[in-house]
């Protein structure tokens, strides 16, 4: 039960931009890919999702090729929060959240839905602004309905599969503090709940105080994957990021 | 308890998004029936609603159509009820695939007029007319009656599928394209039926005319029923995506990882847009604006929630083109207004003020 890369290659305009990459993500752990830009991070999370195909290797999704897979099924299983969103017509914050049931459609009552609904906009702080109209919301007010929608979609456990998995592109970029940090404990509580949580994330304070492994990418090559305190040490971050000094940010 | 207090409140704002929308819905029907009814009631040869009532009732078995001359019941029967069905489908075509148009490129501003997909449709319709009795006219031997729609049909799906591909860059449509590209195709559209008007003998250029500006005008049983058939397939397909169609909304790779089959759907939101258009287009000529006028009105009333919009989109489709008909017929009564002209004079005033709306909000593009 994991979702892994084996030997995946990405191809793009003559060059590898993601070369070889093999790497596990397991239940009950919030996995976290950092890196510089163009390190391969994003490629990575893309091929695990199934949004993208590899050009070699596999990309496995609880012991299935996860491209082989239904993507009805899938969705009852995992939920994926991408970076932007192109929503451009004016839906009610409460309905965009509410779309996230949608693979549950004739599993499931109105009652239960409006529980969810209500639960995870709870959860991200949204319920304030619960009935306004999606697009005169603040990016940051945005992504956390965004994050809600994909909360919703895996909030309860399917009856006969018990796992569930969250993938976030940068959930964090537009987030002030203060959500970063519920964001963030939040991750960390449905991990610990059982949940895979794989997030691409820039902030490696945030990353080294809430995430359980990180999987650094440089120049399209995982160069480690392991605990936090493992891979993110002031000369890991140095040498991949290649700064000046050692990052003392994180000792 | 906060939790439970809350569930109940967003529950609260579904239920009452959802109780508005089916009001509304039952609004629209309403107008689309009381559109029919005045399709067959008004005209120079007045009938009171009772009369169409006990026609109806005689056809269905109850009752007989008693002292009601045999006049009246051959203008009900022959003229004015296929007038009825053909205006509400075609509405109803055009209506329903502006609002599936809208939700495919994401954007409100598409109209199968306005990106070219009814003069596509146009064009073969009458290449079909013109060239029916030589070049093509293997196809017509083969396809008969339904010649011309499915020809129509072709053309219109031909220009969607055009359109799509030059607007979309990365799985975004960009909407300058989307309309420029509509331009060129309306243009090169004009220009093939220019050459056809060109090469048309008398008889063909009257039948012509009435193609650029739309007319429900003629409508019998016999040479409406198989756009009829194709108009209702294309409804009830398009009905079918309603809730697909919100996740595409929410961008194509969103809506992929909420389980929806993208290429499926898409692929079936472009055939059957073409079919319903290129049908309507087929017996009626090119009718713009009502693909963009009627999804905006209803989106105005029940919010952008495809479960309302399509078929709330179909029934006001149908109720307007009725409504300009019975205008259409009466303003210059006994003559008759093209239809197409009274939709535009409504709907082009309708469109600067969407764009007027977006540039103030910065919406546009």
């Amino acid at each position: 039960m994991s979702a892994a890369l084996q030997d995946a290659t990405v191809i793009r305009g003559g060059g590898p931009i993601l070369d070889g990459v093999s790497v596990t993500c397991l239940p009950s752990h919030f996995t976290a890919f950092c890196g510089p830009n163009g390190a391969g991070k994003t490629t990575a999370f893309s091929l695990l999702t199934g949004a993208l195909r590899p050009d070699r290797g596999t990309s496995w999704f609880d012991g299935q090729e996860v491209r082989g897979i239904p993507v009805s099924a899938l969705a009852r299983r995992r939920a994926v929060v991408s970076q932007s969103s192109l929503l451009s017509f004016p839906f009610h914050v409460h309905e965009v959240v509410a779309m996230g049931r949608a693979p549950h459609e004739g599993r499931t009552t109105p009652q239960r839905d409006a529980m969810v609904v209500a639960e995870v906009m709870a959860a991200m702080d949204i319920m304030g602004f619960a009935d306004r109209n999606y697009l005169t919301l603040s990016g940051g007010e945005r992504q956390r309905v965004n994050i809600a929608r994909a909360l919703a979609q895996v909030w309860e456990p399917v009856d006969d599969i018990g796992e569930r998995w969250l993938f976030l592109d940068e959930p964090t970029s537009a987030l002030d503090l203060k959500h970063q940090i519920l964001l963030m404990r939040l991750l960390r509580r449905l991990a610990s709940d059982g949940w895979g949580i794989l997030a691409v994330l820039h902030d490696l304070q945030l990353v080294q105080e809430h995430a359980q492994t990180v999987g650094l990418f440089k120049a399209g090559r995982l160069v480690a994957c392991d605990a936090t305190a493992e891979v993110l040490t002031p000369e890991s971050v140095q040498s991949t990021f290649g700064l000046d000094e050692p990052y003392a940010a994180l000792a | 308890m906060a939790e439970v207090a809350s569930a109940r409140l967003t529950a609260e704002l579904g239920f009452r998004r959802q109780r508005r929308g089916r009001i509304i819905l039952a609004g629209c029907a309403l107008a689309a029936l009381a559109g029919m009814l005045l399709t067959i009631t008004v005209g120079p040869l007045a009938i009171s609603p009772a009369d169409v009532a006990t026609v109806l009732a005689a056809r269905i078995g109850i009752g007989d159509t008693g002292q009601i001359s045999t006049v009246k019941i051959g203008v009900i029967e022959g003229i004015r009820a296929p007038r009825a069905a053909l205006g509400m489908l075609v509405g109803a075509s055009l209506g329903i695939a502006g609002a599936a148009m809208q939700g495919f490129f994401r954007n409100p501003l598409a109209d199968p007029g306005l990106i070219g997909v009814s003069s596509g449709g146009a064009l073969a319709a009458v290449s079909v007319i013109v060239l029916g009795g030589a070049m093509l006219a293997p196809f017509v031997d083969a396809l008969g009656a339904f010649a011309l729609p499915i020809a129509a049909f072709g053309g219109s799906l031909v220009t969607v599928l055009l359109i799509y591909r030059l607007a979309t860059i990365d799985n975004r449509v960009i909407v300058a394209t989307m309309l420029l590209a509509g331009v060129a195709a309306n243009a090169l559209a004009a220009s093939g039926l220019g050459y056809m008007i060109f090469l048309a003998d008398d008889a063909q250029l009257r039948d012509l005319s009435f193609w650029t500006l739309g007319s429900l005008g003629g409508a019998t049983w016999a040479r409406v029923w198989p756009a009829l058939t194709l108009m209702i397939v294309a409804v009830a397909g398009l009905l079918s995506l309603m809730r697909p169609m919100n996740a595409l909304l929410l961008g194509e790779a969103d809506a992929a990882t909420l389980g929806i089959e993208v290429e499926r759907i898409k692929r079936r939101a472009a055939l059957m847009t073409a079919l319903g258009v290129g049908a309507a287009t087929a017996v009626c000529g090119v009718i713009t604006f009502v693909g963009l006028v009627v999804p905006h009105l209803v989106r105005l009333m029940t919010g952008p929630d495809h479960r309302y919009v399509l078929p709330g989109a179909a029934l006001l489709g149908g109720a307007l083109v009725l409504f300009s008909d019975v205008v259409a017929r009466m303003a210059v009564s006994p003559a008759e207004l093209p239809l197409g002209v009274v939709t535009a004079a409504l709907g082009a005033p309708f469109f600067f003020w969407l764009l007027l709306r977006d540039k103030r909000s910065g919406t546009l593009g």
